[in-house]
């Protein structure tokens, strides 16, 4: 059941800091799913409106375009405004997260804090919502 | 005489700040020149006028309401009030715009009955001190952003090693990777702390109550202790009254007070030994009991506890773990949101410490960031 929601699903991977992408972008393949791996906004908005990935794993602060602008700018595509978005950074303040609550990033998790198994639970998670 | 005046009015005229005093009935009877720059109104423009009209205060873009303005406070309380970054206050100047400022009201005091005849307001032009503020404000947030970046890589490595992903470990091999997540863990721990410990200096952290169940609190920060409580085979037990009101609380506040009081019971506790969480009501408080059966606090040392970075000898021997920062940070939210902290302990028998928490709830406070 679990490698059905993980099997040929995209994951949009966007982290400037190259031993966590290494770390989670190694995690997710190793759990099945297609990781297109992006160091910078920029390249995460390009990526997510060429690859139309099933879901998008997304740092805030990084190069060119913070995760703030980010989604905002997914937000009035048409064509990637429905993926879902987890935000995953090392910013933890209410006012972060509501931001990000705000501009329609469905779970909001702290590096620092959450293993990378919950990580990963969240992502099947909306998966599995999302299919049925 | 004329000398007299003269040397005042160049005194006055010298003052960097700005100096405005007012009669009974807040008329301008003076002001001078800095004053005057700041307000961008000419002197003899002011005398005479109504100093509402002159000095208008608002605080985060609102006006502030007339029996909060420091003139009238100084002036019905009979006090010299005083105000600093901290309050936030700003004034408009004539042209419209908005600046910081920091000032000091006195009521002018007249005759043996001490009747108040007017006010003196001294007050200056802070946006640097502001700006410098907000910049320290910023670099701690920036710097505990780019601390956490690589000891979340080491967490993350670590519990893929630990997990076996990438090939099988040997016990040892698996007990020393465990032992360096352990310490990687502390220091997380240990930067959030700092980040909240500036905060608390700063004066910058915010207070969002709302009504909450404090013993479900107290039972979650339980159940995130509950592996040091089974490999020390601790005694843990929780009492409340089932008719707890709920009190208005920031939860993120509570939390922290329930993880720093409970998990130095927990670490300071000998194996086999007793931790109690009760929570009662005794009107005007709500008041939270954790007590231990653990190490105690040295009667020389008790007089130090709420210190930023203090710790007692005799825990310093037997337990390596601890910042020395969790009461500092306990006290600080407390001092802060109108509670209040007390403890008694006992060297070799155990300590307990009772929060007083207002049925009336905490005080609001906005800021730009919580403690996290």
């Amino acid at each position: 059941m679990a490698e059905a929601i993980t099997k040929g699903k995209i994951v949009l991977l966007a982290e400037d800091d190259k031993f966590l992408s290494t770390a989670m972008g190694d995690k997710l393949v190793r759990e099945g799913f297609t990781v297109i791996r992006t160091m910078s906004g920029v390249e995460a908005v390009e990526q997510a409106k060429a690859e139309h990935p099933d879901l998008i794993l997304l740092d805030i602060i990084m190069p060119q375009k913070t995760g703030f602008e980010v989604l905002s700018e997914l937000r009035l595509d048409e064509t990637t405004r429905n993926i879902p978005v987890i935000i995953l950074s090392n910013l933890g303040q209410e006012a972060d997260i509501k931001r990000a609550r705000d501009l329609g990033a469905i779970d909001y998790l702290v590096k620092s804090d959450v293993e990378m198994k919950t990580v990963v639970a969240k992502i099947k998670e909306t998966l599995a919502r999302k299919t049925i | 005489m004329k000398d007299e005046e003269n040397r005042l009015n160049a005194i006055l005229s010298s003052m960097a700040e700005g100096l405005v005093a007012i009669d009974n009935d807040r008329k301008v009877i003076l002001m001078n020149q800095a004053a005057g720059i700041l307000l961008r109104t000419a002197p003899p423009e002011a005398t005479g006028r109504d100093v509402r009209e002159i000095l208008m205060f608002s605080r985060e873009g609102k006006e502030l309401a007339f029996e909060e303005v420091p003139i009238e406070r100084a002036m019905t309380e009979r006090n010299i009030i005083s105000t600093s970054l901290l309050d936030n206050l700003s004034v408009r100047a004539k042209n419209g715009q908005l600046f910081p400022v920091a000032m000091m009201v006195a009521p002018l005091l007249t005759g043996g009955e001490g009747d108040v005849s007017g006010a003196i307001i001294l007050f200056r032009d802070i946006t640097k001190e502001r700006e410098i503020d907000q910049a320290k404000t910023e670099l701690v947030s920036l710097a505990s952003h780019q601390l956490r970046t690589p000891l979340s890589a080491i967490n993350w490595y670590a519990e893929m090693l630990i997990g076996q992903e990438v090939g099988t470990l040997t016990d040892k091999q698996r007990e020393y990777l465990q032992n360096l997540a352990d310490a990687n863990h502390r220091m997380i721990d240990l930067v959030n702390s700092l980040l909240n410990v500036s905060r608390i200096d700063l004066g910058t952290f915010a207070i969002e109550p709302t009504p909450i169940d404090f013993a479900s609190i107290g039972r979650s920060v339980l159940a995130e202790l509950e592996p040091q409580v089974v490999a020390k085979h601790l005694k843990v037990t929780v009492n409340h009254d089932p008719n707890l009101p709920s009190v208005s609380a920031d939860p993120k506040l509570v939390r922290i007070i329930f993880q720093n009081l409970l998990s130095n019971a927990v670490k300071y506790t000998p194996p086999q030994g007793e931790v109690k969480l009760s929570i009662s009501l005794m009107s005007p408080n709500l008041i939270i009991t954790i007590s231990d059966t653990g190490y105690g606090i040295p009667a020389a040392a008790q007089g130090k506890m709420f210190t930023k970075l203090f710790r007692a000898d005799n825990i310093k021997a037997k337990e390596a773990e601890g910042t020395g920062l969790g009461l500092y940070i306990v006290k600080s939210i407390l001092d802060v949101s109108g509670g209040r902290i007390e403890f008694d302990s006992l060297e070799g028998k155990g300590t307990t410490f009772r929060v007083f928490m207002p049925l009336s709830g905490m005080k609001k406070r906005s800021g730009d960031k919580g403690l996290t």
